[in-house]
């Protein structure tokens, strides 16, 4: 049941980004709601379903986007799976270090679509590379907090 | 950290391949998600109109004041400008012109919006069972947009010009001087391959050359608003600024032909 009520809340938060989002945007960023949900079901549920949660997240985050390769897809699952392995070495149960795996994972993030673009010939002023690496985990941290009470509250048993 | 045994290795491995095969076939899956996003899409931006409605009210009130004079004032100068086109076109017969065809566009409504910060894409609400079909150019009543990216049955993806994956063949509306333009991902756009000695000026108008059959000639793109000389000094580029605001586009239209 708690792993139904995520995948909506999955679902809401993709359609969310792709809509009413575009809205409130800060020098043309806005906040990587899938990516808050993968980090928190990669925090939450068992190897496997943070996969599947993982996998699907990407998907849908690469559906709507520009890319011909599903980027989003890979770096979502490695985030998911290496998130899992290191919740095994480093307690990850107080706010102060959710925050910092979110802007950490946000940062990586960015930083390796950025190098996969350039790489793809892709060229972008280094001001807006500069200004997605820098803005963007800070955006993503400030929701995270209210996203992850929201869910706690939503699915409490998983958290 | 990671500790892995042979056997953990060898499902990993398996697990990564079927993920980078998935992720390599992701594109399978965009028309069948176009299609199922519309409708929740239309929905929120239902709502998120209502409650603006709502938020905004005195400024509405006033919008609409100003617009209904506007209003009646434009009415007068369509009567008047109906007139002198109904000359024209007498006119125009009588001197047997070939009157080039005007283009042909769908009208359609942006129902979402690329969800990353590295792809300038919107989706409309418009699809191939309205006779959209890849490659065909996007505009407004402003000006170039972008160009249609992917179709599905009730759904496209239009990929703005603001992306850097776009360029459009472009000139200088007043010294003819082409160039290409490129999105940057932000507000502005670079024409870049401009020689030495270019004819451009800021403020100068930019617009389709029509190379590329794609877009049409004419069609307005933007207005310089720097130029400057490239790192190697060989050339030179110039700031775009673009006609249509492309962070808050609504109403598009697809040229059909």
């Amino acid at each position: 049941m708690k792993k139904l009520i995520f995948c909506m809340i999955l679902i809401a938060s993709g359609i969310i980004q792709i809509t009413l989002l575009n809205y409130f945007r800060l020098f043309t960023i806005k906040v990587d709601l899938l990516l808050i949900c993968m980090v928190i079901a990669a925090l939450s549920f068992p190897l496997k379903w943070s996969l599947f949660f993982c996998l699907f997240s990407g998907i849908f985050k690469d559906a709507f986007s520009a890319n011909d390769f599903g980027i989003n897809t890979v770096l979502f699952c490695l985030w998911g799976f290496l998130i899992t392995k290191l919740m095994r070495k480093i307690a990850i149960d107080n706010n102060m270090m959710r925050l910092l795996l979110i802007a950490v994972v946000t940062l990586l993030h960015n930083l390796l679509t950025g190098i996969i673009l350039m790489y793809c010939g892709v060229v972008v002023p280094f001001g807006v590379i500069l200004r997605m690496i820098i803005l963007s985990p800070i955006l993503t941290s400030i929701f995270f907090t209210p996203l992850f009470k929201f869910i706690k509250k939503a699915c409490p048993d998983s958290l | 950290m990671l500790n892995l045994k042979n056997k953990n290795l060898v499902l990993y491995l398996l697990v990564g391949l079927l993920i980078l095969f998935i992720a390599s076939s992701v594109y399978l899956l965009n028309n069948p998600l176009l299609n199922i996003s519309k409708i929740p899409s239309i929905a929120l931006n239902s709502v998120r109109r209502e409650l603006f409605g709502i938020i905004f009210y005195h400024h509405n009130y006033i919008q609409n004041e100003r617009l209904e004079n506007e209003k009646a004032f434009l009415r007068q100068k369509i009567n008047s400008l109906n007139e002198i086109y109904l000359e024209n076109l007498r006119l125009k017969k009588l001197l047997s012109y070939k009157q080039e065809s005007p283009f042909k566009v769908i009208p359609s409504k942006v129902i979402a919006r690329s969800p990353d910060n590295w792809s300038s894409v919107v989706i409309i609400d418009k699809g191939s069972s309205n006779g959209i079909i890849r490659g065909q150019a996007v505009i407004n009543n402003l000006g170039l947009i972008g160009r249609v990216m992917e179709t599905a049955a009730f759904a496209s993806k239009v990929m703005l010009i603001s992306d850097p994956n776009l360029s459009v063949s472009a000139i200088v509306q007043r010294s003819r001087q082409e160039g290409l333009i490129t999105g940057t991902l932000g507000t502005q756009l670079i024409m870049k391959y401009l020689p030495e000695d270019a004819d451009i000026k800021v403020q100068d108008k930019i617009i389709t050359s029509g190379m590329n059959q794609n877009y049409p000639k004419g069609i307005l793109i933007g207005s310089v608003v720097e130029v400057a000389y490239e790192f190697s000094g060989l050339g030179r580029y110039a700031i775009i600024r673009p006609a249509v605001n492309l962070s808050f586009v609504e109403d598009v239209f697809v040229i059909i032909r």
